[in-house]
C-alpha cells in the first residue's frame, strides 16, 4: 500500500452507546483529498466517454464549472466552520429535520448504488478470469455478499485505516493506470499515428440534437457528485479549517484530470466508437492496449479497476452512515439500538442493518431477471433522492452565511451565493431531468415513468424519513458534545 | 499500536491484489489469433464498412472478439449483463442513472453477431428492441 499520510489510528473511546466519537486526528489534508477523489472519480467508465472524442472535455467541463465547483467550494467552506458533514450544515442553516433528511437522502442513494458496484466488480473479475460467469446470477451474488461484508467487517476497523485504504486504493487503482492511459496514448502521437477521432476545433463542442443531448450533460453533473461526503470525518483532521479546503482544491483538480485526460487518450488510439459500447468497456481497454502489443496488461487493469472501486465503496460506507450516527444521537432521531459505536467509534449497528437491507437488494438484483431489467430505475430513484441534499446544502450554505456570519470558517468561499445558487440550480435540472426516461424504459410512456420516479422519491425521500422522525423518543436523544467549530489557527 | 494491529490487513490485501494480478495475467486469454480469427476479422472489418461505419485494424479485432465473438457474444442475452450495460452507458460513480442512448453507438452489435454468432442475433434484436433511441453526437 502506498502512504498516504495517515499518522495514527484512533483510540478506543470508550463504551458502546453512549460513547463519545473518538476524535483522534487521523487523516492528513492528503489522505482527505486522495480518499475524496477515491469516492468520486474513477476511470472504469472512460470508454464511454472517449466516444465522444475531443467534445467530452466540454462534457466534463461545464459540469465541473456548475457543479463541481459550487460544491466542492461550498463544502470546504462549511467544512472549516462546522464538524459533522452535511447533517450539522443542514442542521445549523435550515433545521435539524432538514439536516436528518440531508443526511438519509445521502445514506439511500448507496443503498442502490453499492450492488451496481459490486456487479461491476464481479463481472470485471470474471472478464479476468471466467468470462462465462459474468452472466451467472450465483456468481455474482456470491461475489457482492462477500466482499461487501468484507468490505463492512474492515470498515468497522476505525476510520483512519479506511481513509489510508481508500487513498492508496485510488492511487493504485485511478492515478496510476489513468496515467499510464494519457502516456500511452501521448506516445500514440508522437509516433506519427493519426489520432482515430478528430481534433479540430470543431470536435471540441459535442453535436447538440435535443433531450438527448441534454440528458447526456445534464446527467454528467453527477459525475462530480459525492465531493462533499468525506467532509463528515473532518473532526479526524489537526486543522480542518484550513486543511479541508486544501483537500477539496486538489481533490477538485485530480478529479476533473482523471476524468478528461484518459478519455481523450483512448479516443486517441481506439478507433471505431461504433465498437466500444457494443463490445464493453474492458474490450475498449484490450483494444487500446493491442495497440502497444500489451494487451496482457488488461488483467492487470482489470484488478485495479476492482481495487479502486473497493476503495470509493469503503470511503462511501464510513461516510453518510457516521452522519446519521451524528444527528441520530443528537436528536434523538434514531432508536438506541442504532446509535451503538464499537471501541474505534464506528456506528456498527447501522452498518449492519445497511449489509442486511443491501445484501438483500444485491441478491435480488442478482437472481432475478425481472429485477435486474428494472434495476435501473431503483438508482434513477435514489439519485433524484440525493439530489435534494445538494439543495438543501446550499441552501444551507446561504443561510450561514446571512445568520452567522461571524461564525469562525477557515476558509470563505468567493461569491458564495453566486456559487450557491448556480449549483442549486445545477441540482435541480438534474433533478429535472431524472424525469426523461431513458433508453431502458422502451416505448412506455413518459407521464408513467414521472410518476414512478416522483412516487420512489416521495416514499424514499420523503415518507421514510418522516417515519423516523415521527417515531422518534425523547428519550433516544444522547448528552453528547455539540459539533464545535472546526478548530483554526 | 492501533496502526499494529492493522498491518495483517494491509499484507493481505497487498498479497492478494499481486496474487490476482499475476494469476490474471496467468489465465488471461488473449482471443485465439488464428486463421479462423483472422477470417472472421476480415468479414467483420468488410460488413462494418459496407454499413459505413468504421473498423479497427484486424489485429485488434481479433484481440477482442477471437473466432467465435469472444466475451462480447457470450453477455447477449444475460439480464446481467444488460443491467451493467445500463449502468455503463451512463456516468460512472454514485448517483450514476442510465442515459438515452445514441443508436450509432449499438448499431455494429448486430453486425458482429451476424459475422460470429448468428444465432445469438434474436437475443440481441430483442434487447435493442425494448430500447429507445436518441441523438448524441
Amino acid at each position: 500500500m502506498a502512504s498516504t499520510g495517515v499518522t495514527a489510528e484512533g483510540a478506543a473511546a470508550g463504551k458502546v452507546k453512549t460513547a463519545a466519537l473518538p476524535s483522534v486526528k487521523t487523516i492528513t489534508w492528503l489522505t482527505m483529498c486522495f480518499m475524496t477523489v477515491s469516492a468520486v472519480a474513477s476511470i472504469r467508465n472512460t470508454p464511454s466517454m472517449a466516444v465522444y472524442g475531443l467534445a467530452c472535455i466540454f462534457l466534463y467541463l461545464l459540469p465541473a464549472v456548475v457543479f463541481l465547483l459550487p460544491t466542492s467550494l461550498v463544502a470546504a467552506e462549511l467544512a472549516s466552520g462546522w464538524d459533522g458533514g452535511v447533517y450539522n450544515w443542514v442542521r445549523q442553516g435550515i433545521t435539524p429535520q432538514a439536516g436528518f433528511l440531508a443526511i438519509w437522502t445521502q445514506f439511500a442513494m448507496t443503498l442502490t448504488y453499492y450492488p451496481s458496484l459490486l456487479a461491476y466488480v464481479a463481472s470485471t473479475l470474471a472478464y479476468v478470469f471466467m468470462p462465462s460467469l459474468a452472466s451467472n446470477g450465483y456468481y455474482t451474488a456470491v461475489v457482492i455478499i462477500v466482499v461487501y461484508w468484507a468490505s463492512t467487517l474492515v470498515s468497522m476497523r476505525g476510520v483512519g485505516l479506511v481513509a489510508r485504504l481508500s487513498s492508496s486504493s485510488m492511487l493504485l487503482g485511478t492515478a496510476i493506470p489513468g496515467t499510464a492511459l494519457v502516456i500511452l496514448g501521448v506516445i500514440y502521437l508522437i509516433q506519427g499515428n493519426p489520432s482515430s477521432a478528430p481534433m479540430n476545433a470543431s470536435a471540441l463542442l459535442p453535436q447538440f440534437a435535443g433531450l438527448a443531448s441534454l440528458v447526456l450533460i445534464v446527467n454528467n453533473f453527477l459525475s462530480y457528485a459525492g465531493m462533499e461526503v468525506n467532509a463528515v470525518h473532518v473532526k479526524s483532521m489537526k486543522n480542518p479549517a484550513k486543511e479541508f479546503p486544501k483537500a477539496m482544491f486538489l481533490a477538485m483538480g485530480l478529479v476533473v484530470v482523471i476524468f478528461v485526460l484518459p478519455a481523450v487518450a483512448i479516443s486517441w488510439v481506439v478507433p471505431a466508437k461504433e465498437l466500444t459500447l457494443t463490445a464493453g468497456v474492458m474490450q475498449a481497454f484490450t483494444a487500446f492496449f493491442d495497440h502497444f502489443h500489451v494487451a496482457w496488461l488488461t488483467p492487470i487493469l482489470g484488478i485495479m479497476l476492482i481495487t479502486a472501486s473497493l476503495g470509493g465503496m469503503m470511503a462511501w460506507l464510513a461516510g453518510p452512515s457516521k452522519g446519521l450516527l451524528q444527528i441520530g444521537r443528537q436528536e434523538g432521531y434514531l432508536p438506541p439500538f442504532f446509535q451503538k459505536v464499537n471501541e474505534h467509534g464506528i456506528q456498527v449497528n447501522i452498518l449492519y442493518a445497511q449489509g442486511a437491507i443491501v445484501s438483500v437488494i444485491a441478491l435480488l438484483f442478482a437472481l432475478i431477471p425481472n429485477v435486474q431489467s428494472v434495476y435501473w430505475i431503483f438508482s434513477a430513484i435514489t439519485t433524484q433522492v440525493y439530489l435534494i441534499m445538494y439543495v438543501l446544502m446550499f441552501i444551507a450554505a446561504m443561510r450561514l452565511r446571512k445568520n452567522q456570519p461571524d461564525h469562525p470558517r477557515g476558509y470563505r468561499a468567493p461569491i458564495l451565493p453566486v456559487l450557491a445558487i448556480v449549483g442549486m440550480v445545477a441540482a435541480v435540472l438534474a433533478f429535472a431531468i431524472g424525469f426523461v426516461p431513458p433508453s431502458q424504459f422502451g416505448d412506455g410512456s413518459p407521464v408513467t415513468y414521472f410518476f414512478m420516479i416522483l412516487g420512489g422519491v416521495v416514499l424514499i425521500g420523503l415518507v421514510v424519513p418522516f417515519l423516523f422522525l415521527k417515531i422518534r423518543k425523547p428519550s433516544w436523544k444522547q448528552a453528547v458534545p455539540e459539533p464545535a467549530a472546526a478548530p483554526r489557527d | 499500536m492501533q496502526e499494529k494491529s492493522h498491518t495483517w490487513i494491509y499484507v493481505v490485501l497487498v498479497v492478494a491484489i499481486v496474487a490476482l494480478m499475476a494469476a490474471g495475467v496467468a489465465t488471461y486469454q488473449n482471443e485465439q489469433d488464428s486463421a479462423a480469427a483472422r477470417a472472421k476479422a476480415k468479414e467483420l472489418t468488410a460488413a462494418l464498412k459496407a454499413a459505413g461505419l468504421q473498423a479497427p485494424d484486424e489485429h485488434t479485432i481479433v484481440a477482442i472478439f477471437g473466432s467465435d465473438g469472444g466475451r462480447f457474444v457470450e453477455g447477449v442475452g444475460s439480464g446481467l449483463l444488460e443491467a451493467d450495460f445500463a449502468i455503463q452507458s451512463g456516468n460512472a460513480g454514485p448517483a450514476s442513472r442510465a442515459v438515452i442512448l445514441d443508436d450509432d453507438l449499438l448499431r455494429a452489435g448486430s453486425i458482429i453477431l451476424k459475422v460470429y454468432a448468428p444465432q445469438k442475433l434474436a437475443a440481441w434484436e430483442d434487447f435493442l428492441s425494448g430500447l429507445k433511441f436518441g441523438q448524441t453526437q
